[in-house]
């Protein structure tokens, strides 16, 4: 594998009616989950190697299949701890509300977890350096660089990012699921 | 002077700005009441920089003395001009005629050259609505001069000579206007230390040269932090932190007058059918578009969730009203621009007042050349005290 090189194994689904139904309050539907495996390895200087999907080098081995066996058990295992993760913090009811208010604001609903595998937890720092580190966002397209500017909630999907390693699952801060969907509430109420 | 041209290439740095002008179109109406401005002028090249440092100049000068007047900016681009090319300045990689600057270059002109009035350069050349011919001209024959061929074109055989030659050729657009630097130089010129202003918060009354030693720029706030690979994210607590300081510190400038200078990139996608830079308006259209740097000068701000009073919009407020200004969230700044006025074919230009989205100057843009995101506010020149 080169530098240039990636692998994405991508998990796309949509959860089985009891987790995709996380909200039920008229007029929001319920948010459509999709997951995805970035699963990162280290060249011989032991850094990070894995390119992103809006790096100029796209790689070759985004795989969608949900039971990949290069997916790692401790990676499965997150991915269910972060969906309930998510889960649990988008039902509480000031966020439950935001969610709501959002998708009259035409929001989507779509959210992709993405599940970050480290071959060791110390590496942590360096996918930090990557800006990989757990945390709540919204992307427009998965082949353009994310950005807050020109994040438009009506396309693309919300991400819920989260790092796993054999012997973490790390979960985007307590309130930054609440404060990206207020920032993304007022940016959409405020039609200039 | 080489040395010289150096030091303030190196302050430069801060905020070099090679200027844009607009592509899109709509319709904006704005009052105009707070800062003292003079006539919005239209930029023909690449100077805005030069335009925002006149309008400070002409802001100051008007709370002086109560009169208009009409700072020469194409005084200063002859000597920016004329510097750059004798420390060997060459046509850019867009093979255009180098007329970016900062405020700390600017300021430098002014230091050295002193000002003028536009009408003791060129007579009736600008209005709002018709942009410098000579400007332009004296660019576009600088071109050729500078081009391979041109008279200009071999640094080495540059002389103080023949580049006063060569540009005096090119501001007199080969004869087609009356152009005289020598007796503009002898007999209009006033220097930075003759021209008194008085500030506009504390009537304390110094040399021009003073102030702008005193008039300080200061880079965005996110300047120092690592941000650099997080365009995705909101701002962390300590960057909040440190927008609010700044935005407290032009408020207060604001309230009291004092005609603040911002640099900033722009997004030709960012305006909306008002005129308004946002990010709504930019996610919309999805991607950036034409950019560039752009200078202007501060007029008045608009705030949301002021104690008492919600939102507080535009026009000169009571004392009361405006310290509740100072506790509520900064909307958008509005600014005098040097794009026009009343443009048939920009309409969204307007009365030539400008409304920029706090939001959107805080936010990051994705730099495609250098892979980092950089605010889009670059920097922000604030008088003493605030």
């Amino acid at each position: 594998m080169t530098l240039q090189s990636k692998l994405i194994f991508a998990m796309c689904f949509l959860l089985p009616l009891h987790a995709a139904t996380l909200y039920a309050q008229a007029p929001r539907g319920p948010a459509v989950l999709t997951s995805k495996f970035w699963i990162y390895e280290v060249d011989e200087r032991q850094d990070l190697v894995f390119n992103l999907p809006w790096d100029e080098q796209p790689g070759d081995a985004s795989i969608n299949v949900a039971s990949d066996p290069r997916v790692p058990e401790f990676a499965r295992i997150c991915l269910m701890t972060s969906e309930q993760a998510l889960r649990e913090r988008l039902s509480s009811p000031a966020n439950a509300a935001v969610w709501v208010q959002l998708g009259q604001a035409g929001a989507t609903e779509r959210i992709t977890i993405i599940i970050n595998v480290l071959p060791r937890q110390n590496l942590y720092r360096q996918l930090a350096r990557l800006d990989r580190e757990p945390y709540f966002w919204h992307w427009n397209e998965d082949s353009r660089v994310p950005s807050l500017a020109l994040s438009n909630y009506r396309r693309g999907s919300f991400v819920w990012e989260a790092v796993a390693t054999p012997e973490t699952c790390s979960q985007p801060p307590s309130q930054n699921l609440s404060e990206y969907l207020n920032y993304a509430a007022r940016r959409l109420a405020i039609k200039r | 002077m080489k040395r010289l041209y150096a030091l303030f290439l190196l302050l430069g740095a801060l905020s070099i700005v090679a200027c844009e002008e607009p592509l899109h179109r709509s319709s904006s109406q704005v009052d105009v009441t707070r800062v003292d401005h003079s006539e919005v002028k239209r930029q023909a090249i690449g100077n805005c920089w030069l335009y925002a440092q006149a309008t400070w100049l002409e802001s100051m000068l008007k709370h002086t003395d109560s009169y208009e007047t009409n700072v020469s900016e194409t005084y200063w681009t002859y000597w920016d001009l004329y510097e750059k090319i004798m420390n060997g300045a060459k046509l850019d990689d867009a093979g255009e005629v180098p007329t970016g600057g900062s405020w700390q270059r600017s300021t430098y002109l002014i230091q050295n050259y002193g000002w003028v009035r536009e009408n003791d350069v060129q007579a009736l050349d600008q209005t709002p609505e018709k942009m410098s011919q000579m400007q332009a001209c004296a660019v576009r024959e600088l071109k050729k001069a500078l081009a391979e061929g041109g008279v200009l074109a071999d640094s080495h055989l540059r002389n103080d000579q023949l580049v006063r030659d060569a540009l005096d050729q090119a501001f007199s657009c080969q004869g087609a206007y009356p152009f005289d630097m020598n007796s503009i130089r002898q007999e209009k010129v006033v220097t930075a230390e003759e021209t008194k202003l008085v500030d506009p918060a504390t009537n304390q009354e110094l040399p021009l040269s003073e102030w702008l030693q005193r008039w300080r720029e200061y880079s965005n706030p996110a300047n120092g932090l690592s941000t650099a690979k997080q365009g995705k994210k909101l701002p962390t607590e300590v960057e909040r932190n440190a927008w609010r300081r700044l935005e407290q510190r032009i408020k207060r400038a604001l309230n009291d007058h004092q005609p603040v200078v911002l640099s900033f990139f722009v997004s030709f996608n960012a305006p909306n059918d008002d005129g308004v830079f946002n990010f709504y308006t930019l996610a919309e259209r999805g991607d950036l578009g034409r950019t560039g740097g752009h200078m202007l000068v501060l007029h008045d701000y608009t705030v949301r969730n002021a104690p008492e009073r919600g939102e507080l919009g535009e026009g000169d407020l009571s004392p009361e009203d405006k310290a509740l200004a100072l506790q509520g969230d900064l909307d958008l700044l509005v600014a005098k621009n040097s794009w026009g006025a009343n443009r048939w074919d920009r309409p969204w230009i307007g009365n030539g007042y400008s409304r920029i989205t706090w939001d959107y100057l805080m936010g990051r843009y994705y730099d495609e050349r250098d892979k980092v995101f950089r605010p889009f506010l670059q920097s922000v020149v604030l008088p003493p005290q605030y």
